[in-house]
């Protein structure tokens, strides 16, 4: 099959996009693994999403004693909070979900943003530097709000929809619906670092129809997601059977979490960078080397 | 010629290579790059763009297979002389060709035009068709 791309006129078939795919999943291994640093990122962006298990760690260690977290003060309201949220143990109360998911979307869309602009840097071979990624989301500040401010409702609805205990169908169309978002708005964030409209709903179009485009791209970035969630998961499924006691312990959770946002995350943000380098200007993106400067010359003799 | 008013449309759906193959070619049809002046380096252009490198490097290497412009080492890439239709090779003909209908098509559907609308007015009208 044959597939026509709407605006750009090119034809491509799913072999070639496939061997695109493939392509850009080296360069991201060769970026991912030439600037370890890149890893800072994804850490910090994902802080907020982990920070009620650190919580959870800390309370199970006794050091909660030691950081004074036992006492009336805004840090443990607020680590009684993310433990309580974490757990669901009486259902998340909808203004603490709010409180939890509006500054962490907006941090993480901050930080992602600086991320995707240090990797579209690293990508063409520059040395990556977090505290100049922090820059120059600040000077997008204003479409980031507005982004962050839809998104987190999103999922604040998502969240919510899930509360009462409800049947394996309507979980599952949760579940479709929360992954159809994803995809919806996976291109979302990174056209947040350059010129063109970042009113929210434009940003989705747009995303959606990158998405389109890109499908053959995009389903490898879904299918290496699940196989390393099934390989996490797995793993995870296997030191249950074998040690009940240590899989269920807070620091095994939170070192589990770590290692997958680790692993998993950062790798599928490098790749997701680099696809929306090749959607948008039409090349595997990669730092120029000598010998594509002499391709240049080389192709017709003088 | 100045390169500064050159912008991309990133949330067009068209390539930053493909815009900058159009920019090229429009100032070479428009007369503002003239035979033998230089384009911009790979790098230069790039950071001005803010784009991956081998964008610029496929651009240019598209160029010049379609014979707008020459390449030559250590100087950089020039406006290459006026290419007739019948010193064109088959190849960089129908490249040629391939490249003005979908320019075309991508700029009807941009304004939401039917193609077949363009493509009457092109049959019938004798001043296009000449």
């Amino acid at each position: 099959m044959i597939l026509g791309y709407p605006n750009s006129g090119e034809v491509r078939t799913p072999s070639q996009d496939y061997a695109s795919a493939r392509s850009i999943f080296w360069r991201s291994f060769q970026v991912a693994r030439r600037f370890p640093k890149l890893i800072l990122f994804p850490l910090a962006a994902t802080f907020f999403f982990y920070a009620r298990h650190l919580v959870a760690a800390l309370h199970s260690l006794r050091l909660s004693a030691l950081l004074g977290l036992h006492s009336p003060s805004l840090l443990t309201a607020t680590a009684n909070m993310l433990v309580a949220y974490g757990n669901g143990s009486n259902g998340p109360n909808p203004i603490a979900v709010a409180a939890f998911i509006f500054p962490t979307q907006l941090w993480y869309t901050f930080v992602t943003v600086a991320f995707f602009h240090e990797l579209t840097r690293a990508y063409a071979g520059a040395r990556p530097s977090f505290v100049r990624g922090l820059g120059f989301s600040c000077s997008r500040i204003a479409p980031i709000l507005s982004w962050s401010f839809l998104s987190a409702s999103v999922w604040m609805i998502i969240q919510l929809s899930g509360v009462d205990p409800i049947g394996p169908a309507p979980r599952m169309v949760l579940g479709l619906g929360s992954m159809a978002w994803s995809v919806i708005a996976m291109f979302a964030t990174p056209m947040l670092l350059r010129g063109g409209t970042h009113f929210p709903l434009a940003l989705l179009r747009l995303s959606w129809a990158s998405a389109r485009q890109n499908w053959t791209e995009l389903l490898c970035l879904l299918a290496g997601w699940f196989v390393g969630n099934g390989l996490f998961f797995g793993f995870a499924k296997v030191l249950q059977g074998l040690d009940p006691t240590l899989a269920a312990h807070p620091v095994t959770i939170l070192a589990a979490r770590v290692f997958y946002f680790a692993v998993l995350y950062i790798f599928a943000s490098i790749y997701l960078c680099a696809l929306y380098i090749y959607a948008t200007e039409g090349v595997v993106p990669g730092p120029l080397r000598s010998k594509d400067m002499d391709a240049v010359w080389q192709i017709r003799a003088h | 010629m100045n390169f500064d008013s050159w912008q991309l449309e990133f949330q067009s759906g068209i390539p930053a290579y493909k815009q900058i193959i159009h920019h090229v070619q429009a100032a070479v049809a428009s007369g503002t790059l003239a035979e033998g002046d230089q384009l911009p380096t790979i790098r230069a252009l790039h950071q001005k763009l803010d784009i991956n490198p081998n964008t610029v490097a496929r651009a240019y290497r598209e160029l010049q297979t379609l014979g707008v412009i020459t390449a030559h080492q250590g100087s950089g890439c020039f406006v290459a002389p006026a290419l007739k239709s019948s010193t064109m090779n088959a190849g960089a003909r129908e490249a040629k060709i391939v490249e003005i209908a979908a320019r075309m098509a991508a700029e009807a559907r941009s304004h939401q035009i039917p193609l077949n609308l363009i493509l009457e007015r092109l049959q019938h009208d004798p001043r296009l068709s000449q």
